[in-house]
């Protein structure tokens, strides 16, 4: 009862309207002003907006127009790729006659990029009839030291012709190569291929040594290790 | 000009008519805020602040009438008060189960005008100052003031009666004083 004696003694004083009202009231708005007008300083022009968006828009359509491009960009080389495979077997049957001339020209440089995406092929596990066939014809290649040769001699190596020259070696068994050939054309290790060793980690050559190699190494692959018949050689690629 | 139009001129940044609005609102809103400080400073802070959010969020408000006008910006106030009393003062409201019995008459209460009311209200420490400024004088429930200061309903009503108990004590004391 006292409570709401209380309550209802409160309620009857209006003490919504009671208080000590000496204030400043224009200091008051004077301080509210100030925030509202920075706050209405503070925005950002339309102006700035718009420049903002087209720059933006802008951007989105050059990317695009780039991404565009790129793509058919990819799609003409894909279809000059599938031409220089097609084109292997005539490759195949001249390598014994003049490397000279295939490694020369662009087609050959086409060659090797096509083994490359072939070996990528095998490793992503998309293969093709076009890319099958190409490998299998890969795999029969043989060359012999004459060929060699002359593939090493396309490849501007120097050292390596005069070592084939005075060798007598039926075959060649053991190829040292590079590390760098391994990891950007075998995409292997050293470890995982017999018979090869690192020599040097520095880049020889240029994309003509590479294909020469591989096809040597292929050879090698498929004929079964014999020490007996062949002596090695080192392939010395100083430079 | 009524308040219809001034808010259409407040939502295009009319710096006139916030100002005539400002007019308006600052005598009942100061009123509001100076109940819950115990200083003028403070209750300037928060009627700063509350009109400015009030101002900031005006394109959100629609108007019906001057009533619903004013409770919205007077729930801004509050709000702002709560605010800053949190922030610089602890509560310290603790429930308690068992509330204290208030003793002897309330005759004194009689012969205080309301301003001395206020005083005494202003007087009390900030969680019973705060319950009892919701309770009894906004009319919020133990439910809202509950949710406002995020505490329970038991503490609420813990904290009004013990500021009716302090309140109390301070009238009688108050009125000993004044010789009544």
């Amino acid at each position: 009862m006292e409570h709401k004696s209380l309550i209802n003694k409160l309620e009857s004083l209006d003490l919504k309207n009671a208080g000590n009202l000496q204030w400043d009231q224009e200091r008051t708005w004077s301080r509210l002003n100030a925030q509202l007008g920075a706050t209405v300083n503070k925005k950002t022009p339309v102006w700035k907006y718009m420049v903002a968006a087209s720059i933006f828009f802008l951007t989105a359509f050059v990317t695009a127009y780039v991404m565009f491009y790129n793509t058919n960009s990819s799609t003409n080389i894909s279809s000059h790729d599938n031409l220089a495979l097609t084109s292997l077997p005539y490759i195949t049957d001249e390598l014994d006659v003049n490397c000279e001339q295939l490694v020369q020209t662009p087609i050959c440089v086409k060659q090797e990029s096509s083994i490359s995406k072939v070996e990528k092929e095998k490793k992503t596990k998309k293969s093709t009839p076009v890319i099958d066939q190409a490998r299998a014809q890969l795999e029969d290649i043989v060359i012999d030291q004459t060929s060699f040769s002359q593939l090493i001699e396309i490849g501007e190596i120097q050292p390596a012709i005069n070592s084939i020259a005075k060798s007598e070696v039926a075959q060649i068994e053991e190829i040292v190569i590079t590390e760098q050939f391994l990891s950007e054309v075998e995409h292997k290790t050293v470890k995982e291929i017999p018979n090869a060793s690192i020599l040097s980690a520095r880049p020889i050559s240029i994309q003509k040594k590479r294909f020469s190699i591989r096809l040597l190494h292929r050879k090698n692959k498929a004929k079964p290790h014999n020490t007996n018949k062949a002596s090695a050689l080192r392939l010395f690629a100083s430079n | 000009m009524n308040y219809s139009e001034l808010i259409k001129r407040c939502k295009k940044g009319d710096s006139k008519a916030q100002k005539l609005l400002y007019n308006q609102l600052a005598t009942p809103m100061y009123r509001v805020c100076i109940r819950y400080f115990n200083n003028e400073f403070d209750a300037e802070d928060t009627l700063i602040s509350g009109l400015y959010k009030f101002f900031q969020s005006i394109d959100k408000f629609q108007y019906n009438n001057e009533a619903k006008l004013y409770a919205w910006v007077k729930r801004i106030i509050v709000n702002e008060a709560l605010m800053l009393i949190r922030s610089r003062t602890n509560l310290n409201l603790v429930s308690s189960s068992q509330a204290d019995n208030i003793s002897g008459d309330i005759t004194p209460l009689q012969d205080l005008e309301a301003k001395d009311i206020l005083k005494l209200i202003r007087e009390l420490p900030p969680g019973y100052r705060t319950v009892f400024n919701l309770y009894v004088i906004e009319g919020y429930n133990h439910k809202e003031i509950g949710e406002m200061l995020d505490i329970s309903d038991n503490t609420s009503k813990s904290q009004l009666h013990k500021a009716k108990i302090s309140l109390q004590k301070k009238i009688k004391t108050n009125a000993q004083y004044y010789g009544t």
